[in-house]
């Protein structure tokens, strides 16, 4: 069982928690003119490495408070814990956030308001 | 000593610090009764009484006897106990004896010396390794057959009786700065260091009394003390300390993520009055920010042909038994070695009066001294020879011995034969890595002493001792002190000085010869069985025999040979079979690698991991303020998630359906009164709270009026509806919204959830308010003039409280909530009411509405209203694959919105295609015909198969009201499809059940009972 | 027929007196006792919106995660960064809930009474912390878990939150509908160590 620390609690044990899967998964606009399959990026499609994954924990049994988590999934060390709605600090955190094909995704590109967008065009690289 | 005199002879004789010879006890195994002392285990007492014939082996039912003395014992396999507290599958080894002990052996039939099974030894080249596998293999369709044999044939002992397990077991957490496994001298010395220093300690041992192997070692002196009164005295000391818990009867068996340790403490196992208030087994479930391992070694045994015969014995054991509890496990002996520490064990049983014949040692030059030592104990040697063979049937009798090669590969003499009535074998040392492998620890094979030790770890994690590979005294003792500072260091204490105690032993070089099998000089196969897991029956031959039929990888091996599967763990088999496979495949240990060690270390009962997990406590059970009404009525009782709710109320020998006839039946012609306090209620305010709710539900929500209610539909972002219920706006910025019953923690999580990480700018706060409110909803024609009877002050004319609109004010002086809104279809009240007042309001309503015929009514009835109605019931209706039009409510999906959960998910090109599954009504042919539940429609019931099926019933119901049945569908294409016939193929082969597809509001399709006027 | 479980019976919770006492002999290890006559409060607010409340309260209320403010007969229990759980005398309701809208006029809050929804029970005996350790994953060892800390956690399958506020006791709030099962997963644990449950009349059945 996993020792989670919840940034506000402290060290509790993983029954204490629930997982809310990855994260950094960026909710598109609603006026967007995503086609469905671009769409299904955001809606359907997880990644699942081998290593360094982020994802969303919440302290369900404590405070109820989310929070992001930079989890081996070899190893189950727990790198890091940091807030919602921030990002990844440490540099295996920072690596795996930078790696992922979500990134390029055009859900992605749809989720920022519309003074933040890249001019990235190239579909989302698997 | 003539054997039929040996018992006599070694109960009187028995003395050792561990066992009380003068308080004898009494026991029975397989009906038949002894005595032993108090401080024995089973086995050593059995053995005291002569017994060597324990069980019958797995496979081959080959009789089989006690080999060790502890944890390790892969032979000695037995049931204890009597009826509900039968436990199969001890080892009676760690079997405690107590006054009245009652043990059976195992996998015998009818009786342990005649076992027919045995003829599977005659048979056994029809046996060979991978039997099942290939036996039981085709055709595929006799597996359930073959199951139904291998489950018979396999599985030792017998549970006790089901559900009749009379005794208590408890779970317990705890958290440590340090826990050590193990309380031999390693284990108390990092306690004795981590304990100085002020940390919280815990230390377990496995075994009832403290010290490890310095019980059973006759010349260790620690501090001038033997080892056994050091480890006493260590332990008196510790006790003494209050940061320091110490366990003894406690195995730790799982070693998890994050220093999360499971340990199983024996509390009364050993007693024979076992106290009522105290648990049998209790589960340590303990958090460690450092462990130590302290858990020592097992020795190996050899691989010879007939070295699982009763009467072979680990060497170390054979001393344990004469040390710890002063029994002489044999007449005459004979040793095998491939070591010199195993030497020492057998001349401590032969000055102790078992004649040792013969020491034989796999070596070519064995150390000068141990063979003049046994010379002059008139001990014969065999230098650089084998047992190649033992022989007897039930007990060994005769050994061949006969001088190998060098490299103890190949014979090169003719055996001499020797009698004897027990053979002491010694392999080697096994660290016992297991826990520091369940940490994903690594391991590396150490050249010198031919044994996997731990390497790196992967946890806060150390081993010491023997459990290292550390088998000197003093160098195990250093370790610990050192493991126990970096322990202290790394939890940012002070280390105390402590002093290494003296510790003088005999000095014993451990160099054991690497010999993993001893030849035979006869082919392959014959020649007699050599067993590597005896526990398994796996011979040497099997993994040749594996080898050669292409498995190589260990752990294919593993699973094909069943080599250290099961409650062994590889305990006495791993570095046998892993050197058999290394030699066969031409290559090293190292490079075979070892396969993984799991948990439990050793076997836990079901008992303890369930701990007060069951019966009435097995889940929480959640009641409403009125459940004592509910109950006094008579009520029969449904779960609804973890609350009961009334399910219905029989009444002078009702059934079922009659009762829910007569309940349904009232509410549309007098009056029904629910119990709706397990509605989900959540709290809703702030500044944008209106524009949160439109984000949340299908349908428009920001010009709601205040005291005004509405209903909605929740999906999840893909579109799929997720939950459903009333909302009604308290004031501008306050809702009160209610979900589903099962819904309610999951809405309150998914609602939050988005305000804390999507939105996290709105200005919203939700509370639960759940059971803050009772709910008692009056439903029927006779629903206003009933609330008048209770007394209110509310008006309830339609002008001032119209349908979907709330009222606050007073029920018979209670303060109370009213929403008027109706799940039956009828003139309904929900009526709120703080919970405390829950009671006083249901009696108060039972007693206006008694002259208006009121009838309380349960959740079945509840169903069957709604369904007349064509409500959906979330999870009954939709199972997260349908949408809000699939139910043909798109009326409630407002896609001008600029955004709702599920909006664009609803918008995707295949949400509209028309085959997708559709809520229908169903009108059966024979009216009084109910569809069951679940049953699947066809169009053609003459079609063969694969019959093409359209969709499945989600509810189906006789309803009084309408006098034919009712039930909905989920059909494919189903709202195109109304006015055709579909047939429900039925499972009894009775002929299928015809319907006709209609719409889904069967009764008063125009909503004129809403107002109660008709 | 509804899909749902036939076979659901009345539930079985186990039925064990409210006195057992201590098999060892002396003072039953653990004492459970009701607590009537107190309004909850659960408070919805920053810290910065909740520190105008500190005079209305009495002292300060907690901002450090775990903690438990203490007054007189009130307690307020830090439940989340943002909600606070104040337990104040019932007889004070009207007044505090008068002042406390007054105080926060016009800020983003909610101030959500929920007396009705919590049980609270109060715990002591010498071996309550061996009986809570028994279905609770928190380290309550006193002097980490020591006067003036709260946590929220589980019991066993209930949620539950636990305040220290007394050196020889502690409280328990756990919702109403649990609270049955509470109770007796309590009475069961505390076999070993014999209990005693005072059974004043509980105020919300």
């Amino acid at each position: 069982m996993l020792e989670i620390k919840c940034p506000y609690c402290g060290p509790r044990d993983e029954e204490e928690f629930s997982c809310g899967g990855e994260a950094h998964i960026a909710r598109p606009l609603s006026e967007n003119s995503l086609s469905d399959k671009e769409f299904a990026d955001y809606l359907f499609y997880r990644d699942n490495p081998r290593g360094v994954f982020l994802e969303r924990w919440r302290h369900a049994a404590g405070c109820r408070r989310w929070f992001n988590v930079a989890r081996d999934t070899l190893t189950h060390h727990i790198l890091e814990i940091y807030p919602m709605g921030a990002k990844p600090v440490s540099k295996a955190g920072r690596a795996a956030y930078n790696a992922n094909w979500r990134r390029d995704s055009q859900a992605e590109i749809a989720a920022q308001p519309a003074s933040q967008k890249t001019n990235k065009t190239s579909s989302a690289k698997r | 000593m003539a054997k039929n005199n040996q018992k006599n002879m070694t109960i009187a004789a028995r003395s050792s610090a561990s066992i009380d010879s003068q308080t004898p006890i009494s026991f029975t195994f397989d009906g038949r009764k002894y005595q032993g002392c108090k401080g024995d285990t089973l086995a050593s007492a059995l053995l005291a009484n002569n017994v060597h014939l324990t069980g019958r082996s797995f496979k081959y039912h080959r009789p089989r006897g006690i080999m060790g003395a502890g944890a390790e014992e892969p032979n000695a396999l037995v049931g204890v106990g009597t009826d509900g507290r039968i436990e199969p599958n001890l080892k009676a080894t760690q079997v405690e004896l107590y006054d009245g002990l009652v043990a059976i052996s195992q996998n015998r039939f009818p009786s342990l010396k005649l076992d027919v099974g045995e003829i599977n030894s005659v048979l056994s080249r029809f046996f060979p390794a991978g039997f099942y596998y290939k036996t039981f293999m085709w055709p595929a369709s006799f597996w359930m057959m073959y199951e139904h044999i291998i489950r018979h044939a396999a599985g030792l002992g017998k549970a006790g009786d089901d559900h009749k397990d009379p005794d208590r077991y408890e779970k317990r957490h705890a958290h440590f700065d340090i826990v050590i496994i193990g309380g031999g001298l390693s284990g108390l010395m990092a306690g004795l260091q981590a304990a100085k220093s002020g940390q919280r300690v815990l230390i377990a041992e496995d075994q009832p009394q403290w010290g490890g192997w310095l019980r059973a070692c006759e010349d260790i002196i620690i501090d001038g003390m033997s080892g056994q009164a050091w480890a006493e005295q260590a332990v008196s000391r510790l006790q003494e300390m209050e940061n320091v818990t110490l366990l003894s009867r406690t195995t730790c068996f799982g070693y998890g993520d994050h220093n999360f340790l499971t340990l199983a403490e024996r509390v009364s196992d050993h007693l024979a009055e076992k106290p009522a208030h105290l648990p049998r087994q209790r589960l340590w479930k303990v958090r460690a920010r450092q462990v130590i391992l302290a858990t020592g070694a097992i020795e190996r045994p050899l691989v010879f042909a007939g070295n699982d015969l009763p009467g072979v014995m680990l060497a170390s054991a054979a001393q344990t038994y004469l040390c710890q509890y002063g029994v002489l496990v044999g007449t005459r002996g004979i040793l095998m070695t491939n070591n010199d520490a195993a030497w020492h064990n057998a001349f401590a049983l032969h000055r102790a009066g078992c004649r040792i014949k013969v020491i034989v040692d796999t070596r070519q030059n064995p150390s000068p001294a141990l063979i003049k030592q046994a010379t002059d104990l008139g001990i014969l040697t065999r230098i650089g020879s084998g047992i190649i063979a033992a022989h007897g049937r039930l007990h060994v009798a005769r050994v061949e011995i006969a001088p190998l090669s060098e490299a103890g590969d190949a014979l090169t003499g003719e055996p001499e034969h020797f009698d004897c009535d027990l053979v002491m074998m010694s392999g080697g040392m096994n660290p016992v890595v297991h826990l520091h492998s369940q940490a994903r620890g690594k391991l590396k094979w150490d050249e010198r002493s031919h044994c996997f030790r731990p390497s790196t770890t992967h946890e806060a994690e150390q081993s010491v001792g023997s459990c290292n590979g550390s088998f000197d005294a003093a160098i195990g003792a250093k370790e610990a002190i050192a493991a126990a500072r970096k322990a202290i260091k790394a939890n940012s204490g002070e280390a105390a000085e402590i002093t290494l105690p003296e510790i003088t032993a005999t000095k014993i070089k451990w160099t054991p010869m690497p010999i993993w099998q001893i030849p035979t000089g006869q082919p392959a196969g014959q020649g007699g069985k050599a067993f590597v897991d005896f526990q398994n029956d796996v011979t040497a031959n099997d993994i040749q025999l594996a080898v050669r039929e292409g498995y190589h990888s260990v752990e294919h091996v593993k699973r094909y040979t069943t080599t250290g599967m099961a409650t062994d763990q590889g305990k006495t088999s791993n570095i046998n079979a892993l050197a058999i496979l290394a030699r066969e495949r031409a290559s090293d240990i190292p490079s075979v690698g070892t396969t993984t060690f799991r948990m439990p270390y050793t076997p836990t009962s079901i008992g303890m991991i369930a701990g007060r997990d069951i019966g009435g406590l097995f889940d929480p059970v959640r009641t409403t303020p009125m459940d004592k009404w509910h109950r006094a009525a008579g009520a029969k009782f449904e779960h609804v998630g973890q609350w009961m709710r009334a399910w219905y109320y029989p009444k002078d020998g009702e059934n079922i359906q009659e009762a829910v006839i007569r309940e349904v039946e009232a509410a549309r012609q007098y009056a029904g009164l629910l119990d709706a306090s397990t509605l989900g209620k959540i709290d809703i305010r702030g500044r944008d709270a209106a524009e949160f709710l439109n984000r949340i539900y299908t349908n428009s929500w920001l010009k709601l009026g205040v005291s005004k209610c509405r209903y909605g539909l929740m999906c999840k972002e893909d579109g799929m509806v997720m939950d459903d219920g009333v909302t009604t706006r308290l004031a501008e910025d306050h809702f009160h919204m209610t979900t589903t019953t099962g819904g309610a923690a999951g809405v309150l999580d998914w609602l939050e959830e988005w305000l804390q990480t999507e939105w996290p700018d709105l200005q919203v706060y939700l509370t639960s308010v759940t059971e803050q409110w009772a709910v008692a909803t009056l439903s029927g024609p006779a629903a206003r003039e009933i609330l008048k009877a209770a007394g209110t002050d509310i008006d309830l004319g339609d002008d001032n409280f119209s349908f979907m609109s709330m009222r606050e004010g007073h029920i018979s002086g209670l303060p109370a909530r009213i929403y008027r809104i109706s799940f039956t279809g009828e003139l309904s009240y929900e009526i709120n009411v703080p919970a405390r007042y829950g009671m006083a309001l249901w009696t108060s309503l039972m007693r206006a509405g008694k002259n208006f015929g009121i009838t309380p009514y349960g959740t079945e009835a509840m169903h069957v209203l709604r369904a007349e109605k064509g409500f959906i019931i979330v999870g009954q209706e939709t199972d997260g694959t349908v949408t809000p039009y699939d139910l043909g409510m798109g009326w409630i999906v407002y896609d001008k919105k600029p955004d709702f959960i599920g909006k664009r998910a609803l918008a995707r090109q295949s949400m509209g295609l028309g085959d997708r599954k559709q809520l229908v009504g169903l009108r059966t042919k024979d009216p009084k015909q109910i569809i069951p539940e679940g049953a699947h429609a066809v169009l053609d019931p003459n079609q063969p198969p694969p019959v093409d099926m359209l969709g499945h019933v989600t509810s189906s119901y006789f309803s009084p009201n309408l006098g034919h049945s009712i039930a909905m569908a989920l059909l494919r294409g189903g709202h195109a499809r109304k006015g055709e016939t579909v047939y429900f193929p039925m499972l009894d082969g009775k002929p299928p059940i015809e319907a006709t597809i209609t719409d889904t509001n069967f009764y008063d399709p125009k909503g004129e009972r809403l107002n109660g006027q008709h | 027929m509804a899909s749902t479980n036939p076979h659901a019976q009345m539930p079985q919770i186990t039925a064990l007196p409210d006195i057992m006492p201590n098999p060892e002999g002396g003072a039953p290890g653990l004492t459970l006792a009701a607590i009537s006559g107190k309004t909850l409060i659960n408070l919805r607010a920053s810290d910065k919106i909740k520190a105008s409340l500190d005079t209305l309260f009495g002292t300060a209320l907690p901002t450090q995660p775990n903690r438990l403010s203490i007054i007189g007969a009130s307690r307020a229990m830090w439940l989340g960064p943002d909600e606070t759980l104040l337990m104040i005398d019932e007889a004070r309701q009207a007044e505090f809930m008068l002042k406390l809208g007054a105080t926060l006029k016009d800020t983003h809050y909610a101030a959500t009474i929920i007396t009705d929804a919590i049980r609270i029970l109060r715990l002591g005996g010498a071996r309550r912390l061996d009986v809570l350790a028994k279905g609770c994953g928190l380290d309550l060892h006193p002097a980490i878990f020591a006067k003036g800390h709260c946590a929220q956690s589980l019991l066993s399958h209930a949620s539950v939150t636990l305040a220290r506020d007394a050196e020889d006791s502690l409280l328990l709030f756990c919702r109403t509908s649990f609270s049955d099962y509470v109770t007796s997963w309590l009475k069961d644990a505390a076999i070993e160590y014999g209990y005693r449950l005072d059974t004043s009349p509980a105020p919300h059945r």
